[in-house]
C-alpha cells in the first residue's frame, strides 16, 4: 500500500514552484502566506468571477478558497499543484455560490413583489435572470461567444485562460487526458478568436 | 502556448481580459490580511473530524469512527451559534465490539450533533451509533459551519463511498477521492487522525 510519503515523492507529481511557499504558509509563516495570496489571488478571482459576475463575491470566494487550502486538516498530497488544488476549491465555491443565489432568487421571484416588500426588500431587487442579463450586458460579445462553446470547452477554457492551469492539471481536474484537454482548449480558443474577431497574434502560431 | 507552458500568449491574455473585465476592489495587502485573519480564526476553532473503515477485497468488514474536537468557543464574529464542545472520542475497540463485522455503521448527522451538544460526551455515546445509517454521509451541505458536520463544504464533502483506504504500518489513511459532487482527481488524506494499535481487531 502506498504511504503518504510514497505518494508525495511520486515522480509523476507535477513540479510546483508554489509548493514550498504553500508548506511554509501552512506552517504559519506570515510572509509565505502573503506571497501565496499574491500569487494565487488573480487566478482564483478570475475563475470565481467567471461564474458569479460580481467582483465582491469573486474576491470573497478567492479569499475563502485560500483560507480553506491553508487550514484544512487534510493533507495535500501533491497529486496536483497547489494552484490547481486551490483553483478547484474556488470553482466549487463559485458554483455553490451561484447555485445558492439562483435558488434564493427563484424563491423570491416566486413569492412575488409583495413578498419582497414584506421582507423589507426593494421590489426592484434583481432576479437571477437579471443577474445573468447584467452579465450579458457587461459584454454581450464575450458572453455570446462563450455560450456557443460546449460546456466542456468552456470548462477547459476557464481553467486554462483564467485559472492558468497546465493541460495535465486540467486533465486531472476534469478527468480527461492531457491530450484531450489540449485539443479541447485549442477548439475553444479557435472558436473564441473567430467569434470575437481577435487579430491572431503571431506569437500564437506555435499552439 | 507550446508544450504545457501556462504563460498566456497575447491573444489569450486578451481573451482572459474580456472574459473577466472587472478587477477586484480590495488591495493585495487587504486581501492577504483578510486571508490571514480567516486562517487564524479557523485554526482557533481547532476542529477535526475523521472516519475510517477497513475493507477487504470482497466487502466492508468493520468500521470505527473518531470524532475529535478540542474545546473551543466559536468567535463572536463567526456567523453561527457559539458552541462549547468537549473532546469527543469514540473508541474504535468499542465500535468493534458493538458493531461486529461485517456490519458497517455510520454516525448519522443527528448523532454527531448530539455528541456536539453534550459538553462531556462519554464514550458510552457510542451506543447512540446509528447502525442503520449505513452509507449515510457524515456531512450536511448547509455550509454554515455551525455543526459538527460542517466540513461538508466544497473542498471537504466526503462520502464514504468515495473513499479508499490505505494502510501504512499501523496508520490508516482515509483518502477521499472527491472534493465534492464534482469530479476531482486531487487526493487528500487525514492520516493523522487514525492510529491503529498493533493488537487492534482492525489490524489489517
Amino acid at each position: 500500500m502506498a504511504s503518504i510519503a510514497d505518494i508525495s515523492a511520486d515522480s509523476s507529481a507535477p513540479k510546483d514552484a508554489l509548493r514550498p511557499v504553500f508548506e511554509a504558509a501552512r506552517a504559519g509563516d506570515v510572509r509565505a502566506q502573503d506571497a501565496l495570496c499574491r500569487a494565487l489571488r488573480p487566478r482564483l478571482y478570475r475563475v470565481a468571477f467567471s461564474y458569479v459576475h460580481d467582483a465582491d463575491a469573486a474576491d470573497d470566494i478567492a479569499q475563502e478558497a485560500l483560507i480553506r487550502a491553508l487550514t484544512k486538516r487534510f493533507l495535500f498530497m501533491g497529486q496536483a499543484t497547489v494552484g490547481g488544488w486551490a483553483t478547484k476549491i474556488a470553482v466549487n465555491l463559485a458554483k455553490n455560490r451561484f447555485r445558492d443565489r439562483s435558488r434564493r432568487r427563484e424563491i423570491l421571484d416566486d413569492a412575488g413583489e409583495n413578498a419582497h416588500e414584506a421582507h423589507g426588500l426593494a421590489p426592484t431587487a434583481p432576479t437571477a435572470a437579471d443577474v445573468l442579463l447584467q452579465g450579458r450586458d457587461r459584454d454581450a460579445d464575450i458572453d455570446a461567444a462563450l455560450r456557443r462553446l460546449t460546456e466542456r470547452q468552456r470548462d477547459v477554457a476557464r481553467l486554462r485562460l483564467l485559472g492558468e492551469l497546465s493541460f495535465s492539471e486540467i486533465g486531472r481536474v476534469l478527468k480527461m487526458s492531457e491530450a484531450n484537454a489540449r485539443v479541447t482548449f485549442h477548439q475553444a480558443r479557435t472558436r473564441l478568436v473567430a467569434d470575437l474577431a481577435i487579430d491572431f497574434d503571431a506569437e500564437d502560431a506555435d499552439v | 502556448m507550446s508544450n504545457d507552458d501556462t504563460r498566456p500568449t497575447a491573444t489569450e491574455r486578451h481573451l482572459r481580459d474580456v472574459w473577466v473585465d472587472t478587477p477586484p476592489k480590495r488591495t493585495d495587502a487587504a486581501f492577504s490580511h483578510a486571508v490571514a485573519a480567516g486562517v487564524a480564526q479557523r485554526r482557533r476553532r481547532g476542529f477535526q473530524w475523521g472516519a475510517g473503515l477497513s475493507l477487504t477485497a470482497a466487502a466492508a468488514t468493520a468500521v470505527f469512527f473518531v470524532v475529535t474536537r478540542t474545546d473551543v468557543t466559536v468567535p463572536p464574529a463567526f456567523d453561527g451559534p457559539t458552541e462549547q464542545v468537549a473532546n469527543v472520542v469514540i473508541d474504535p475497540a468499542r465500535a468493534a465490539r458493538d458493531y461486529p463485522r461485517p456490519q458497517l455503521a455510520a454516525l448519522s448527522p443527528q448523532v454527531l450533533q448530539a455528541l456536539v451538544d453534550s459538553p462531556r460526551a462519554p464514550v458510552a455515546n457510542i451506543d447512540a451509533l446509528d447502525a442503520t445509517a449505513y452509507g449515510a454521509s457524515l456531512l450536511d451541505d448547509d455550509d454554515d459551519d455551525t455543526d459538527v458536520a460542517s466540513t461538508a463544504d466544497e473542498d471537504g464533502a466526503i462520502a464514504l463511498s468515495d473513499a479508499e483506504l490505505y494502510t501504512n504500518d499501523d496508520t490508516l489513511e482515509f483518502v477521499p477521492m472527491d472534493f465534492s459532487d464534482d469530479d476531482d482527481a486531487s487526493l487528500l488524506a487525514m492520516s493523522d487522525l487514525f492510529t491503529i494499535p498493533a493488537n487492534s481487531p482492525y489490524d489489517l
